[in-house]
This record gives C-alpha cells, sequence and structure tokens, in this order.
C-alpha cells in the first residue's frame, strides 16, 4: 500500500536531494537543527537530514505537508506510535532477511519455513494493531495527507482480507500439527520424480503428537496395495523434505506480497519519523520561546521577510536573536558589505536556514516569510578552519565554485559568504565579478556577502535593476547593531575599529581616496 | 567421413602431447591477460588454453579461421552453435550419471536420457545449419559432416526408438497422498492446483510469474531416495509395459555419442567464446576489423586506429574514451622508435600493437580499422619490471637475463616490443647498448617497437622511425595521446589556477548556455 505522506503523490525516495547538500549542512550548520529534531530518537536524524535536504519544488508540495504539519503537531502521542509499530514491524523485517541471507533464502530448510511462517504472523499483527489504531483516531485528522492515508488503509488491509491470510497461514502449519499433503508428478530425469504439483493441504484440527505406528495400523497399511509406511528414519527424513520443498514452493508465491509489507512499514516508518521529529522539534523551539511561523508563497520575485532571526544561532544561545527584514520583490541578487563582527554572515544564514526550512514544508523563523520556490540552492562560504591564505585554499575554493556552475539552473539560488578570501582582494575581485556576472545573467538569484569594496562598488556603478546593497549598520560611535540597512557600498569594513579595540589605534591611515589611486596605479 | 578441424588444424599431436598449456611469457607485459582470461572465462566448461596459447603455424591456417569467425557473427549460427553445445553438455552429463548410477532403473533410464539430449541436439543444430547460408570452409565440412549423419539410416532407427519410448515415459504420472506415517501412490495426476488458490486470494496480479511446478529434492538431484524407489516400485506395478520396454532398449545401445562430433564442438568453443567476449564490450562500440595477414619478406605492417583493447575496457567501463593510433613500417622500415612524454601514451601503443599481432596471428579480428601485417612465428617483449629492493646494477643484469633468450632466438620472424631498456644504466651506455638490440633485431628481418626516454635511439634512419607521444597546441602541456611520426624533443608548461577551473567569465557564460 502506498504511505504517501509526505508527497501527494508518491512515495520517498532519496533520490535528487540538493545539488551540493553537504555543503548547505555545513555552511549554514544543518547538524545543529537535526540534532534538536532527533532528541526524542536517534533514526529521527538520518530522516531529518535526508527529507529536508531533498527541497520541495511546487506549491502543492509545500502545501501538502503544511498542512500534515497541522495533525502532526495536534497528535503527536499517536504518531510517535504508529511510528513505533512500523519499527518494530522494521526490525523484525531486517532479522527475517539476516536469517534469510545467511540461509540464502534456501526454503528447504525446515526452519526456514517456520521462520517465515512466524515472521508472516508477525507482521499481519502489526497491520491488525495499525488497523485499531487508525479505526480509533481517524476522526481527529484534518489534513488531505492524513484523511487519505486512512481510507487507503482500510480499503487495502481491511480485516476481511488478512482473516483469509491467517487461515491459509493455519493450514501451511499442517506439518507440526499433522494433516495430509497431497502432491502430484512424473518421472523425469534418470527416473527422479518430477513436475511437482501441490494439489491439496489439510491441516488435522488437533495437534497430534508425533510417534510411530502401532500394529493394527501397520497392518491397515499393508493391506492396501499402493500405501507404504515410512518406518525406516531415513524414509521418514525424505518425506519431511518433500514436504518441506512443497511448503517452501507454496510461500515463494508470497513473496510479493511480504515485499509489499516490507516497503510499506519502511517508508510508513520513515514518513512518520519525520513528522514525529517536527513535532518534537517545534515543542522544543516553544519552550525556548522562539517563534516559528507558517511561511506563504510569494507572488513576484524573490519574497519578502519580516522579523527574519538565525535559527541555528538561536538555539545555541536558547533564546531569540536580533532580528531582521527583507524585501526582494523586485530584486535577485543582493550585496551584503559594511562592518566586521556587523551580523553579515549570521544574516546570510538566516536566510538560507528559513528557505530550507520553506522548502521542506516546514514552519519558519521569521514573523513573516513569503517565499519563492528554487530549484536548488547552492551555499559558497568561505572555510574559515583551512588555515590562512594559500593557494591549496583558493583552490579549494574555486573548486567548489566550479562544481556550482556545473549543476546551477536559472531559478538557483546561490548564498556566497566572503567568498574568495583567501586571495588578494585585487585578484578577487577578478574571480568573482567573472563569476558573479555571468550567473546573475544566467537568472540566477545570488545573495553575497563580501569584503570585495571593489567589486561591490563596480556592480553599484553598473546600475543594474536588480540589484539590492544593504551594509551592516555601525553608529558612528563604532557599535554595531546587527541591523542591515540600505546602503551604497563603501571602501572599508571598520575592521579598523576592531583593531583599535583590541590593540589600540593606528594613526597615519591612508584614505580610500589615497587607496584607489594607489590601486589604479599598480 | 574425412577428417575436420574448424580450426583448420592439420593434426592433433599437440593434444595428447601436452596436458598442461602454460601462458605465453608475452601476456602480461601486453595486458593480454586480462582479455583472454576473459575470453576463456565465457565458456569455463571448457579448456580453451590450448587454443588461446598455442599460435597456428601457417598463414592458411589463420584465413581458414578468419573465413569461419566471419560465420559466427551470424546471429543465427552463433544461436545454433551454443544450443547445441548446451545440448551435448547435457548428453555428455547424463551419460556420466548413468554410468555412475547404482540402480538398475536409474542406469538405463540415463542412458535414454542422454540419448534423447544427443538426438535433440544434433537433430536441431543440423536442421538449424540446414537453414542458414555458411560462407566458410570450415562451416561447410562441418554442415556436410552432421548431413550425412542425421540422414544415415542407422542414426534415424535408433532416434525413432529413443524419442517414441521418450514419450511413453513422461506419461508415468502419480499423486502422492503423504501423512505423517505413510504415502499413498495413485497412478494419475490430481487436478486441483494450490498454488493458484493462493495467488488468487493475495491478489497477485495476473500476468505476474507463480511458479506452479517444482522439482524433487530427494538426495540432491541424481541418486533415487528410499522413498522415490519404493514410490517407483508401485509405478512398475502400474504401468509394467512402459517399464518392459526400458529394459528392451538398453539391450539394444550401448554407446552412440560421435567423437569427431564432440572434438568439433569443443573446437567451436574458440570462436564462441571470443563473440560472447565481443558482444559483452558491444555497449562500447569499439572497432575491430579482419587484418590482412601475408607471409611474404615484402609484406606490408600498417595499423589504422589501432588501440589498447585492454585498457578501452577499463576505461570505458570508468566513463572515459580511449586515443587509438594508427602506426605503419614504410619501406625498409623494421623498428619503430617511440619518445615522448611520461604519461603520453607511449607503453599503450606499444602495448596495442602486440595486442593487435597477437589476435592477428590466432586469425581473430583485431582491434583497429585496419590492419595490414605480416606472417609473425612467435611475439616476444620485454618490459621494465615494477622496482624492487635490487641496486641499479642488480636490476640492470636482471634486464639483460630476459633480454638473452630473445637475443639467442634466431628463427624466423618474430615481432618484437621492447618498453623502457636500461633506464638504470648511464645514458651514454644505455643508447650504445639499445642501439646494439636494435640492430641486431632489424638484422634478423623482425619487426618491432621500441619505447625509450633516450631520444638518440630515435635517429632516424632507413630501418627506424621516430615517433613521439604527442601534447595539445593549445596549451604545450595536455596530453593527447597521438603518437605521430617527428624527429624526437622536450616539452614543459604551466598555467593559472582560474583557467584550470574555467572559472573566467566567457568561459562560465559559454559552459552556461551550452
Amino acid at each position: 500500500m502506498k504511505v504517501w505522506l509526505l508527497y501527494p503523490d508518491r512515495e520517498w525516495e532519496s533520490r535528487s536531494p540538493y545539488a551540493k547538500k553537504e555543503d548547505i549542512i555545513k555552511d549554514l550548520n544543518f547538524h545543529i537543527i537535526f540534532k534538536m529534531m532527533s532528541r526524542e530518537d536517534e533514526y529521527f536524524y538520518p530522516v531529518a537530514s535526508q527529507v529536508m535536504m531533498k527541497p520541495l519544488l511546487t506549491r502543492r508540495d509545500i502545501e501538502y505537508r503544511q498542512e500534515m504539519m497541522k495533525d502532526a503537531t495536534k497528535n503527536s502521542e499517536t504518531f510517535m506510535e504508529i511510528y513505533s509499530i512500523a519499527t518494530s514491524a522494521m526490525k523484525t523485517i531486517e532479522k527475517y532477511n539476516e536469517t534469510y541471507d545467511r540461509r540464502k533464502g534456501d526454503l528447504n530448510s525446515g526452519a526456514m519455513v517456520t521462520e517465515l511462517l512466524n515472521f508472516v504472523s508477525f507482521l499481519v499483527k502489526q497491520l491488525n494493531k495499525l488497523a485499531y489504531i487508525i479505526d480509533e483516531t481517524k476522526g481527529e485528522y484534518t489534513s488531505e495527507a492524513m484523511k487519505s492515508f486512512c481510507e487507503r488503509f482500510a480499503d487495502e488491509y481491511g480485516n476481511e482480507k488478512m482473516k483469509k491470510i491467517v487461515n491459509e497461514m493455519y493450514h501451511l502449519d499442517y506439518w507440526t500439527a499433522g494433516g495430509k499433503l497431497t502432491i502430484s508428478g512424473n518421472c523425469g530425469c534418470g527416473m527422479k520424480i518430477d513436475k511437482l504439483e501441490v494439489n491439496k493441504i489439510h491441516r488435522n484440527k488437533r495437534r497430534k503428537a508425533a510417534r510411530p505406528l502401532n500394529v493394527l495400523e501397520k497392518v491397515n497399511i499393508m493391506l492396501k496395495s499402493n500405501t507404504f509406511a515410512l518406518e525406516l528414519e531415513e524414509e521418514k527424513e525424505d518425506a519431511r523434505q518433500l514436504e518441506k520443498i512443497a511448503i517452501g514452493h507454496i510461500l515463494k508465491v508470497y513473496d510479493g506480497f511480504i515485499k509489499e509489507l516490507k516497503i510499506f512499514f519502511e517508508q510508513l516508518r520513515f514518513q512518520m519519523a519525520f513528522y514525529a521529529s517536527c513535532a518534537s522539534f517545534y515543542k522544543r523551539l516553544d519552550k525556548i520561546g522562539l517563534m516559528m511561523s507558517v511561511p506563504t508563497f510569494a507572488t513576484e520575485g524573490n519574497g519578502t521577510f519580516i522579523g527574519l532571526y538565525e535559527l541555528t544561532y538561536a538555539i545555541y544561545i536558547q533564546k531569540a536573536p536580533v532580528v531582521n527584514g527583507l524585501r526582494m520583490t523586485d530584486k535577485r541578487l543582493l550585496f551584503v558589505t559594511g562592518a566586521n563582527q556587523g551580523g553579515k554572515s549570521t544574516f546570510l544564514r538566516s536566510i538560507g536556514v528559513a528557505q530550507v526550512l520553506f522548502q521542506a514544508g516546514m514552519l519558519v523563523p521569521a514573523e513573516i516569510f513569503s517565499g519563492k520556490i528554487y530549484d536548488n540552492i547552492f551555499t559558497h562560504f568561505t572555510r574559515r578552519e583551512d588555515s590562512a591564505m594559500n593557494s591549496g585554499r583558493l583552490e579549494e575554493e574555486l573548486k567548489r565554485m566550479r562544481g556550482i556552475i556545473d549543476l546551477v539552473t536559472p531559478n538557483s539560488l546561490i548564498l556566497l559568504n566572503e567568498s574568495f578570501a583567501s586571495t588578494t582582494e585585487k585578484e578577487g575581485t577578478i574571480i568573482m565579478s567573472g563569476v558573479v556576472k555571468a550567473l546573475s545573467e544566467y537568472g540566477c538569484s545570488m545573495y553575497i556577502v563580501t569584503h570585495l569594496y571593489e567589486l561591490a562598488r563596480q556592480i553599484f556603478a553598473e546600475n543594474l535593476p536588480y540589484v539590492q546593497f544593504l551594509s551592516a549598520e555601525r553608529r558612528n560611535d563604532g557599535k554595531r547593531t546587527y541591523k542591515m540597512v540600505p546602503r551604497q557600498p563603501g571602501y572599508t569594513s571598520y575592521g579598523l575599529d576592531l583593531y583599535e579595540e583590541v590593540l589600540g589605534k593606528i594613526t597615519d591611515v591612508i584614505t580610500p581616496e589615497e587607496y584607489e589611486a594607489v590601486n589604479v596605479n599598480d | 567421413m574425412s577428417f575436420v578441424s574448424i580450426l583448420g588444424r592439420r593434426d592433433f599431436d599437440n593434444d595428447k602431447e601436452q596436458e598442461f598449456f602454460e601462458q605465453p611469457s608475452y601476456f602480461n607485459d601486453l595486458n593480454l591477460n586480462q582479455i583472454v582470461n576473459r575470453i576463456i572465462g565465457l565458456r569455463i566448461d571448457y579448456d580453451l588454453k590450448k587454443y588461446y596459447y598455442v599460435m597456428p603455424k601457417t598463414v592458411e591456417e589463420i584465413c581458414f579461421r578468419q573465413e569461419v569467425l566471419k560465420d559466427f557473427y551470424n546471429e543465427g549460427i552463433m544461436d545454433a552453435t551454443m544450443s547445441f553445445s548446451n545440448g551435448l553438455f547435457r548428453a555428455r552429463n547424463y551419460w556420466g550419471y548413468s554410468v555412475s548410477a547404482e540402480t538398475d532403473i536409474q542406469q538405463k533410464r540415463w542412458k535414454i536420457d542422454s540419448a534423447y539430449a544427443y538426438i535433440n541436439a544434433v537433430r536441431e543444430f543440423a536442421a538449424s545449419l540446414d537453414g542458414l547460408e555458411v560462407v566458410s570452409e570450415g562451416m561447410k565440412q562441418l554442415k556436410s559432416y552432421l548431413k550425412d549423419m542425421v540422414e544415415s539410416k542407422e542414426f534415424n532407427e535408433f532416434a525413432d526408438e529413443t524419442v517414441t519410448l521418450m514419450n511413453e515415459l513422461f506419461d508415468i504420472e502419480f499423486t502422492l497422498e503423504m501423512e505423517r506415517n505413510s504415502i499413498t501412490v495413485i497412478p494419475k495426476r490430481n487436478e486441483e492446483h494450490y498454488i493458484e488458490k493462493v495467488a488468487e486470494m493475495l491478489e497477485i496480479p495476473e500476468g505476474t510469474k507463480v511458479n506452479t511446478y517444482f522439482g524433487s529434492p530427494l538426495t540432491g538431484a541424481l541418486i533415487l531416495s528410499g522413498v522415490e524407489e519404493k514410490i517407483i516400485n508401485i509405478l512398475q506395478k502400474e504401468y509394467p509395459e512402459s517399464f518392459a520396454k526400458i529394459d528392451e532398449y538398453d539391450d539394444n545401445y550401448s554407446s552412440f555419442i560421435d567423437s569427431t562430433l564432440v572434438r568439433l564442438e569443443e573446437e567451436m568453443q574458440f570462436y564462441i567464446a571470443y563473440i560472447l567476449f565481443r558482444k559483452e564490450i558491444s555497449q562500447y562500440n569499439f572497432t575491430f576489423c579482419t587484418p590482412e595477414v601475408r607471409d611474404a619478406k615484402d609484406a606490408a605492417f600498417a595499423i589504422v586506429d589501432g588501440y589498447d583493447l585492454a585498457l578501452a575496457r577499463k576505461n570505458s567501463e570508468a566513463g572515459l574514451k580511449t586515443v587509438s593510433n594508427s602506426l605503419d613500417y614504410r619501406d625498409k622500415e623494421r623498428f619503430l622508435v617511440i619518445t615522448g612524454p611520461n604519461q603520453g601514451g607511449k607503453t599503450t601503443s606499444a602495448r596495442s600493437m602486440g595486442q593487435i599481432a597477437y589476435f592477428a596471428m590466432l586469425g581473430l579480428d583485431v582491434p583497429a580499422a585496419s590492419v595490414k601485417i605480416p606472417f609473425f612465428h612467435g611475439i616476444m617483449t620485454h618490459f621494465e619490471v615494477e622496482e624492487s629492493l635490487d641496486t641499479g646494477a642488480g636490476k640492470l643484469k636482471e634486464e639483460l637475463n630476459r633480454l638473452k633468450p630473445m637475443m639467442e632466438e634466431k628463427g624466423q620472424r618474430n615481432f618484437i616490443v621492447i618498453n623502457e631498456l636500461f633506464t638504470t644504466a648511464a645514458s651514454y651506455d644505455a643508447y650504445i647498448m639499445g642501439s646494439h638490440v636494435l640492430k641486431h633485431f632489424i638484422e634478423l628481418d623482425y619487426f618491432g617497437v621500441y619505447v625509450t626516454h633516450i631520444k638518440e635511439l630515435a635517429k632516424e634512419s632507413e630501418t627506424v622511425a621516430s615517433l613521439v607521444a604527442g601534447i595539445s597546441e593549445l596549451d604545450g602541456k595536455t596530453r593527447t595521446f597521438k603518437i605521430e611520426r617527428k624527429a624526437s624533443e622536450g616539452i614543459g608548461h604551466a598555467s593559472t589556477l582560474v583557467d584550470k577551473y574555467r572559472l573566467n567569465y566567457d568561459e562560465i557564460k559559454g559552459g552556461l548556455l551550452r
């Protein structure tokens, strides 16, 4: 049966995640979010990371999940219960698979057949449990996802079919209980019996323990001309083996049914895990006092964000941080320059995190978030952990940039944070201006935090209609507010302030104009 | 019927003399082991080493094989041969079971099974070949051999009796009612079908494969178990006439498998294995051609677009392309000396020539677009071995030791592949020794290819041509892997990282719009 809780028309598949999801996780600190989502159960971690790193690409898909999210928060306990049933089913399936592999699927072995019989009846039991829960709670759900899930379940795993299967399984158990197996065949190559077919299986109502024949029974058998008794141990074993292979042959017919159940439980566990992890996540955020809201869809351009904050940082400091806003309705190229330590990177990350949550169908850390749906999100952050300025680091950055360009589509969002800080400003500017020009002309949306003032000023001079310039605010007294304000790009990131703060004032400073003059002469 | 060999062989003395066939010494150097092991491995039930390790002794044999191979490219012939092989394989197995059977009834029945498989295989093969057009002398001989056989009175009487009996045996049917302590045998089939019932209950969609029948597991697949014996005893009473016929048949026929046919079938595996290998790599669209082999003093040697098949196979698995090269010997030229940058394709091209010579001499098609090649009595190679712990002097000695038998061999024309001789010797010494080796082989009128870093050896002459592994003219450093005729020279270069990652505006833009 199709689970279809993550998408309205398909099951979960790990294929086609964000092209550079490892970079997104690293650059936007997503591990902090995954960790918090998986406090209840460690299996939630891989689930959250996989689901969130595979973007939803249509409004329909996002709304489907947003709706379902409401049922998940309202019925978080039921969801956990369904998740646990699916989990125990999966564990049994995995254990069975191990046995199966160990015995190489050899249904000739009697132990394997018994194993399989137990296994199928366990799965059927789990289905019955699910049926009970679904029946109890089906009135509670408002989302399309849950409502149609309940309907499909009643349809496909309803009691009638299950009852029949359980009954047949009862007869298959004839060989431990005693009964009669009828098979037909002919003599094949080498006179071996061949082309065998099972005709009938009948199990005795009451179990009878195996015992040797008494004299009367033996005589009875001898009187029938075409019957022989199984007296030698060898013969008994032969007969039992023939029975086993017959039963094993029948059980192969159940293969498809078992496979289907396996996929069902696997999907159910995975999909339920995602919603259960979200429900627990929101609850925890609520406790710290972090406000989350349902995002909406931008009608034009790249959207508007109000009261946006950086979620991973907020989780880290356990309180609500500074909020920022941004209007990109008619823009798709954003330059953020300005004071060092002014919150530029945090601002960029807050946009990225919210965008990923939005495209996962989740709530977002903002008062208002009206977003655009991108095909793909790329991040290109300078990696500070890589030691100082050297060619190895520049090469690493160039390589990552090449990787992005190889995969980018016009409807991609690219977040660049201090890219090419690993080389001289002059070289960095040359590289970046080529990259920014080519990609923005291609149609990409780019949000850029940079210290390359020369580059920002060049772009500013071009007076492109789709560019927005922001700067981290620095009051005249040197104090940072961590707010981004619209401003024409200047020459300095006021790093001297920091220098002064830490090490004392430098007196003989050349002006930006003098610097410019020197640079031109260079 | 006169003597027939599908390999164009004149005698089979070799088969008797040699039990064990050793891999030729040049196999590893030319990476032929990778290819030939795979080819042989595709027909693992046959010992094909003797056919792949021993070369034909004359050009006539080579041409004979080339013709037969063309017939095997015909899917119909290939399929017919494969199924003939399978049938004969079964017949031989069943015969073996009969010989080793423990009970009288099994001994007799396996023999009938063997005869039945044999008859079907022979008749089907003869009929298939009859409907197919064969071109080669070898296949024509085989076809007529088979035709004579299946048209003979002896064969037909034997076949008719076998088939009639077999049909009767198939009709010995039964139903077993199995209870804990007894089994009842009823001499006909029960008409209920349990599996179908289950499939219906599980709502298995129509068209899904559900096996109704299964085979006996009792005491392996061969010997009758105690229970089976008892079942058969009862059936013997129920079907007395059929069982009497089994005895009668056994008295009439003792052995029936034709030994010439068995040998032909084994020889055909030489072609089948090769074709199966070609099919396996067909997805990569490699080019192959039938080489023109001549046994004459002035025979031409020219390769168009030859490539290293072992490398091409590996590259293709990794999605990479392999460069091919055209190489030729003009007039009196006897040696191609290849110099050029490391990793530039020198060894690969030398290897590809060796591979082409091997397959050409074996009578098979070669990895190239077109090939003219003289008849070689043998192939000899000398490759640098991996650095060992030996000192320089030790290594040089080891090289010379390996070279010695090659230099002493003074037979008919051979093909020589030398890869980096004397790398540990001083350049001057290496040059002197190297040119001496060249001269020696040229005087013997051998052909060869010599890969070296000593550019003086590449000095062109009437008998030596200089070839150089190419470098892109655009940047002066990218290897083209093309081997070109020109005087030996030197190289070197560098460029910026931005270029390397193609990250300037024009290249990004160009790439995005493509």
